[in-house]
């Protein structure tokens, strides 16, 4: 197991690299980046200064050491917009974002396990139905249109919940729902799948017919093994939850990483983009890393490996 | 009889078939007639989508009071018609959602035939590399390109091509690792078939099946990320028509107007679900073994 868990560190340093290495040449191919930075009446002279000062006169390598170098300390330059180091402006928003992730993941989970367990065991019942209903159309409605159908109804027309920005519980409400809405599809479509085929399995009639209770059955022994794929899948589902709560994010003006990105893309804040993909990429990669190790508890034949068994 | 029996007949073994075949008819009207008005926008909207006319701004659908009925869905904030921005959105949706699969799709099946079926180190290499690209956010990814390379059409094709490609190889290459060890293959190279006519004319045909569902799968999701794209401003540039940017522009007027966010984010959403029913239909009939997808 431990050569396994090295592969996947391994695995998540060839990804950081890759994803900087991306980042690097996308930065270079915008043009020039002076132009973005000095007011249009600078002189030659000013732009020879700076373009020394930050290293753009060097090798495109040496330039991108430099870089490697800078964002494994932390820097990755300065916003444009604010003039702070960019990294500060992403470590300051992300404990918005946390929480609000944190939040919807919470609701995800209260509503899609119950939901998927009820419709696999009472298979085309009628909570089945609404299961498989809630499950194609968090698949389909895009959140930002979902965010804005809710601010409409919830804080416009009734008038009970806040449609925008923080303040106490009630203003997690709206935001948290809308995000975690695809991601309470995804995990029940998949969770009751799973359940279904495990349910069919021979180990589960032996358990039956041993006269375990039902619901001893379903909870203990189908549960624990119908969660491995949904848990493999847990890394993608993060970086979908990234994506999403930059949506999300935008549409409740919740101060956190989305919707820094989404005004650094406003005012063209190169640093601060790059700040957020790369802070962004290393989150997905950590939690993948976390979501294997997990993957490991759960599965006793990974962690005994292939050739035991 | 024979005049009643043939066409009546005809009809009723359609719906016969359809039922049994739990054939989803819905759907696919709808996204017939979809792809038949984004393809043929200028005959069919009624007006130019990009039309501005300040004395009709803010015209309520046909259906309410102070509604025309010209202005079949209303109009926006500065007078254009809802309804024909809403064609030329959906070619836009439709033709991103072509091209990027196309991309992806080439990048990833071929990615997968070779890495399959060479095996050894070209499949660790190309399947980590898979991996890593894998769980890219792909919403933060296109900002990326849409700041240095400016946001267009070209942007959002190549942003989505460069997230959709793995999934392809992973899955290609899975079925190719079990129809590897086939019979058939090994006939065909005791044949002396060359290793790329194996897997063109072998291995690959196979494959479509499995390439087919996969398509119809992501074709939902991909239309999802090209209007949020559009919404947040990454995306397809105004004033281009864009279904994401129509519902951006609208947001401010969401009290005073609120047709210009919910009939576009309607037919979205309708677009989106007839692609993910047909395409679960097409899974089941074609590949189950896709089911957790």
């Amino acid at each position: 197991m431990v050569s396994l868990l090295f592969g996947r560190f391994l695995q998540a340093i060839v990804t950081l690299f890759v994803l900087a290495v991306i980042v690097f040449f996308l930065s270079r191919l915008s043009g020039d980046p002076i132009e973005l930075i000095l007011p249009v009446d600078a002189t030659m002279a000013d732009r020879q200064v700076l373009r020394s000062t930050l290293g753009l006169d060097r090798p495109l390598t040496e330039q991108f050491f430099l870089f490697l170098k800078g964002a494994i300390g932390g820097d990755f330059g300065t916003s444009i917009r604010e003039r702070k180091p960019a990294l500060d402006l992403v470590l300051s928003r992300f404990p918005a974002s946390i929480k609000l992730a944190s939040f919807a993941m919470g609701v995800a989970i209260l509503i899609a396990f119950p939901l998927a367990v009820l419709g696999a065991v009472n298979k085309n019942g009628s909570i089945d139905i609404i299961a498989r209903i809630v499950g194609v159309l968090g698949q389909s409605v895009p959140s930002f249109w979902s965010g804005l159908l809710l601010i409409i109804i919830f804080a416009g027309h009734f008038k009970i919940l806040p449609a925008a920005g923080t303040g106490g519980w009630s203003h997690y409400l709206l935001p948290g729902f809308t995000l975690g809405w695809f991601v309470v599809a995804g995990m029940m479509r998949l969770l009751r799948s799973s359940l279904l085929e495990v349910l069919d399995s021979e180990y589960i009639k032996l358990a039956r017919i041993k006269g375990v209770s039902e619901f001893k059955v379903v909870c203990k022994h189908a549960l624990r093994n119908s969660l491995i794929p949904v848990v493999t899948f847990g890394g993608v589902y993060f970086a979908a939850l990234i994506s999403t709560a930059v949506v999300v994010e935008t549409v409740f003006a919740w101060p956190g990483l989305g919707r820094l990105a989404y005004d650094a893309i406003g005012f063209r804040d190169f640093p601060v983009i790059q700040a957020v993909v790369l802070f962004a990429a290393f989150l997905v990669v950590i939690s993948s890393l976390l979501v294997d190790i997990l993957y490991a508890v759960l599965d006793p034949r990974i962690r005994i490996g292939p050739k035991t068994m | 009889m024979k005049e009643i029996t043939n066409f009546r007949f005809r009809i009723a073994r359609i719906c016969r078939i359809s039922y049994f075949r739990k054939i989803p008819v819905l759907p696919l009207l709808f996204l017939t007639l979809l792809v038949i008005t984004s393809a043929f926008p200028s005959y069919l909207a009624p007006h130019d989508p990009n039309e501005q006319s300040l004395g009709r701004r803010f015209l309520p659908p046909c259906w309410q009071e102070g509604g025309n009925k010209n202005y079949y869905f209303g109009t926006d904030n500065l007078g254009r018609d809802l309804l024909s921005r809403m064609i030329y959105g959906s070619r836009v949706s439709l033709l991103v959602a072509l091209l990027s699969l196309i991309l992806g799709g080439l990048i990833g099946t071929t990615v997968g035939l070779i890495s399959g079926f060479y095996g050894g180190r070209t499949d660790t290499i190309l399947m980590r590399l898979a991996d890593s690209t894998m769980a890219f956010p792909i919403i933060l990814f296109a900002f990326l390109m849409s700041v240095s390379l400016g946001p267009s059409m070209k942007t959002v094709v190549i942003a989505v091509g460069i997230v959709i490609w793995a999934r392809f190889a992973r899955i290609i290459r899975g079925e190719v690792l079990s129809l590897k060890e086939r019979d058939f293959i090994k006939l065909a190279r005791v044949a002396g078939c060359s290793t790329f006519r194996i897997i063109v004319a072998h291995i690959f045909p196979n494959v479509v099946n499995t390439l087919v569902v996969l398509l119809t799968l992501q074709v939902g999701w991909v239309i999802i990320v090209e209007a949020s794209l559009s919404f947040l401003g990454a995306g397809i540039p105004l004033p281009t028509a864009a279904w994401g940017s129509m519902i951006a522009e609208g947001r401010q007027y969401i009290v005073r107007a609120w047709w210009v966010i919910t009939i576009p984010g309607a037919f979205l959403m309708l677009t989106v679900l007839s692609f993910n029913w047909l395409g679960d239909w097409l899974r089941d009939l074609l590949d189950p073994k896709l089911r957790p997808l």
